[in-house]
């Protein structure tokens, strides 16, 4: 790019080009690329310029706020401040002046009682009635002039005064007024230049009494480490030399507990993100829920439930034990996956534990070194480290100056807190007896966090307990019915052959003898057939009986969509109701040929039941099958209903619709536990930067079988 | 509008930054992008105002709301799809490419940034306070205002490089 261009491209932008040479510059315009591409440019460098000092007054503007909202809490903290500066003759009040880090302040040299002001400087004037007041210079310096700051010839001055203030914070406005920045003979770096005097009413210079001071604060972009402030003492040539550096020590600025920040970072963004409530309560008692006891089981909730030991009235039976071991098998099952979930441990870890945070998080912490915005940034910090000591290091030594502090931390190796170190910020004094009952207060308030943490853990595990020992119970009850049933059933269906047989072949008795007058009992060829549910065909003395098995089967479509899947099959035969396994929601279960059957099929999930049903059928190729959803009380009804239409005395369905439901309702118990521990989780990882409990992961497994086979 | 009805302009609105600053979180802002944003549309307010055949149709604290939702959107590149956040523009009567300039415009500040304080002192005075050559040449300490307007090229010059360089480095990042 050549430099011509720029120049006449701007004098074409700015109309400075007579009619001929736009005219020739327009031409050139039309056939090169190029130069248009640079005029546009151009163009955009102006708006940006533009932009850059809308910008610089928008961003005045916004520090100007935030030192406006600051000026409440300065009037109620001068006496502290007073008491902390008493050494100094002059000292500076820098802070964070807003909640926003870059807001903080600094201030470098100081030009104090000069005898003559700063030439070529203008002159801000306040008028001080002779009370606290707060004054906001041109540039946004806050300057606070408390009651009894002022001295006159030694004697603490009543009257109004006139304040004369000048400000050079920009080089610009320092190279004009001809400032130096030499300290003997070493260039300094400055953050700004200030004068300050002040006259009696009557004229007469007025002294800073060194016991109160005077607080300034200024603004800047900033923080330069190592700042100091230095005195201006006019040499013989009249260029101002800087003497007497002192370091800048700033005074923590209390500020109301409530407004203070110390959640772990990014743990409201979190929440935000996830839509909770912004409620500090709610936000408080969420982190305290993240609090973790040493190898804890997350809810203590290790159920050993007492083998099946009662078969009494499964001893019966006894012909049909391979059954009854296959319902217990399932049984136990289902009860190893409940304690998996359940026995969650948690390897040691180090964290700040929260409730040492939102001990101290209380008002009656105001005024103290916590309650500060530089506490706050530190906080932040120590939540990174995770070192649980390091915060001890800040709430047992409420009465020393941060900087102190900082420099523990730094010798502990930590030296991400060199900068905050680097700040100098000092302490806030407190009175022996204070510190003792804020002491004693923190130490009761994490017990008392922990304790009542502890208590609602307890609470809230003894719920689930009771919710899993009733749906155990339930269970085994169920268990031990459907053993009952299916014994039942069969042996009814058993007799129904039985009879069936023995009438075909002419029998009156259970026996068939041969030639060789071996006695046969047809009770195991009927018995096997009815368990193989296969066509059998029993033959004596050249009469045969066919016992017959008809095929049924059919599909439930989407069967994944349920998480439980029931095929029930209500005879006109028995008394028992049947309830029959599927596979991949494949049902082939052969009709007895000698009975009628209805049917039924339900499919459960969280949002309800799904029910489909077959009439009086004796055998069926269904192929697949559609569920429409069914409203509790009606698939009750009408399940009731087909169970007494059937026969005499009909098996009782209601524990069975009473276990159904039990179970539907505890899908969606286990699933919200199950959200809520996993959201605990997430929120820990958020809460807890050194956390990372892998193993939890591996040990969750689904808590129910989305499929039941019987 | 002169500088300093603006800047009372400014001082008003900035009192509705904590709604802003709610606003902007529930939208799941963090804090520390919530002012830079907020800043961003009192800018944009700022210029849109200077142009002459703009009308405010609202209230200006909800021209600034509208802004700062766009320019939140825009940023976080999620959930709206851009035909939305257009449709938002246009109820504040801004048009799509107006915008478009803005943010690229946005862009040269860092070049003004970037090209040291004393030409950036010099370029926003000229241009955006609309300082005469020969205010500025005392300003800034220079001997007259020819002085002043020889710099003045030399920084333009320095800035077309930068904006120049960066564009072809962001075009070879793509």
């Amino acid at each position: 790019m050549k430099r011509d261009n720029t120049k006449i491209i701007d004098q074409y932008l700015s109309g400075e080009l007579s009619d001929t040479e736009r005219i020739d510059f327009e031409k050139k315009l039309e056939s090169n690329a190029e130069l248009q591409k640079e005029l546009e440019l151009q163009r955009n460098i102006y708006e940006g310029a533009k932009r850059a000092n809308t910008r610089n007054t928008v961003k005045s503007v916004g520090k100007k706020h935030h030192l406006i909202n600051l000026t409440k809490w300065i009037i109620g903290g001068i006496a502290v401040i007073a008491l902390i500066v008493s050494a100094v003759y002059f000292s500076m009040q820098l802070n964070s002046t807003s909640e926003k880090e870059r807001e903080s302040t600094t201030q470098l040299q100081i030009q104090l009682k000069s005898k003559e002001l700063i030439k070529d400087l203008p002159r801000e004037v306040f008028t001080w009635s002779g009370e606290d007041t707060i004054y906001l210079s041109e540039s946004g310096v806050l300057i606070s002039v408390p009651n009894e700051a002022l001295l006159q010839n030694g004697q603490p001055y009543k009257g109004k005064a006139i304040i004369e203030w000048q400000e050079a914070v920009d080089g610009a406005t320092i190279m004009k007024s001809g400032l130096s920045t030499m300290a003997d003979s070493n260039l300094l770096e400055t953050q700004g230049m200030f004068s300050f005097r002040v006259q009696a009413e009557n004229g007469g210079l007025l002294e800073v009494d060194p016991e109160v001071g005077i607080y300034l604060q200024v603004p800047v972009d900033e923080i330069k480490p190592g700042m100091q402030l230095y005195k201006g003492e006019y040499d013989k040539d009249s260029v101002i030399n800087w003497v007497n550096p002192v370091p800048l020590e700033k005074i923590p600025v209390p500020v109301d507990m409530s407004e203070l920040d110390f959640y772990p970072r990014g743990y409201e963004d979190t929440l935000d993100k996830l839509k909770l409530s912004q409620e500090k309560e709610y936000r408080d008692s969420l982190y305290l829920a993240c609090e973790v006891f040493e190898m804890e089981s997350n809810d203590d909730q290790i159920n050993k439930e007492e083998e099946i030991t009662n078969t009494s009235n499964l001893a019966e039976h006894r012909i049909y034990d391979t059954l009854i071991e296959d319902t217990l098998y399932e049984y136990s099952e289902n009860q190893e996956e409940v304690s998996a979930v359940d026995s969650i441990q948690y390897e040691k870890f180090n964290s700040i534990p929260p409730s040492k945070v939102l001990a101290f998080w209380n008002k009656k912490f105001n005024n103290t070194i916590l309650a500060t915005r530089n506490f706050e940034k530190r906080m932040r910090e120590i939540h990174e480290t995770c070192d649980e000591s390091l915060l001890k290091l800040y709430t047992s030594n409420l009465d020393r100056p941060l900087y102190f502090i900082d420099s523990l931390a730094v010798t502990r190796g930590y030296k991400q807190f060199e900068s905050f170190f680097a700040e100098r910020v000092g302490k806030i004094e407190l009175d022996n007896p204070h510190l003792n009952k804020l002491h004693k207060f923190y130490e009761r308030g994490i017990k008392e966090l922990r304790e009542q943490l502890k208590l609602e853990r307890e609470r809230k595990a003894q719920q689930e307990r009771k919710w899993d020992n009733e749906v155990t119970t339930a269970r085994s009850e169920e268990n031990v019915r459907t053993a009952n049933r299916k014994a039942q059933a069969f042996q009814e269906e058993a007799s129904l052959n039985h009879e069936h047989v023995r009438k075909q072949l002419g029998f009156t008795q259970n026996i068939k003898i041969t030639k060789n007058t071996i006695i046969v009992n047809i009770d195991r060829e009927v018995y096997a057939a009815t368990r193989a549910r296969k066509t059998t065909k029993v033959s004596f003395n050249g009469k045969t009986s066919v016992i017959k098995y008809n095929d049924f089967t059919l599909e439930v479509a989407k069967h994944k969509n349920f998480e439980r899947l029931y095929v029930y099959l209500l005879s006109d035969k028995l008394n028992s109701y049947q309830r029959v396994g599927h596979k991949q929601g494949k049902v082939d279960y052969p009709l007895n040929d000698r009975i009628t059957y209805d049917i039924v099929v339900l499919g459960i999930n969280e949002t309800g039941y799904f029910y489909h049903e077959i009439k009086q059928i004796k055998k069926g190729t269904f192929g697949e099958v559609k569920l429409k959803s069914i409203s509790e009380s009606d698939f009750e009804k009408r399940i009731i209903t087909l169970n007494q239409n059937r026969l005499g005395r009909p098996m009782n369905i209601k524990d069975e619709l009473a276990w159904l439901k039990l179970e539907k309702e505890n899908y969606k118990v286990q699933r919200l536990r199950e959200e809520k521990r996993k959201f605990l989780e997430r929120v820990r990882k958020v809460v807890f930067p050194c956390y990372n409990n892998n193993g939890y992961k591996d040990i969750l497994i689904e808590v129910f079988p989305t499929v039941v086979t019987e | 509008m002169d500088h300093k009805t603006q800047k009372i302009e400014l001082q008003r609105l900035y009192k509705k930054w904590p709604d802003i600053k709610r606003y902007l979180r529930s939208k799941g802002c963090l804090s520390t992008d919530a002012e830079d944003i907020f800043q961003e549309a009192l800018i944009i307010y700022t210029r849109k105002c200077e142009e002459k055949d703009f009308q405010l149709d609202v209230a200006p604290f909800h021209f600034i709301k509208g802004i700062c939702k766009f320019l939140w959107y825009n940023q976080s590149r999620k959930n709206k799809p851009q035909m939305e956040l257009n449709e938002e523009l246009t109820k504040l009567n801004v048009e799509e490419d107006w915008m478009q300039k803005e943010l690229q415009f946005k862009k040269m500040e860092d070049v003004i940034n970037s090209i040291g304080e004393k030409c950036k002192e010099l370029l926003t005075s000229f241009y955006g306070l609309g300082l005469s050559m020969t205010k500025i040449a005392e300003k800034l300490g220079m001997r007259n205002d020819k002085v002043a307007k020889a710099q003045k090229y030399r920084c333009l010059q320095k800035a077309k490089e930068l904006a120049a360089s960066k564009t072809a480095a962001s075009t070879e990042n793509l």
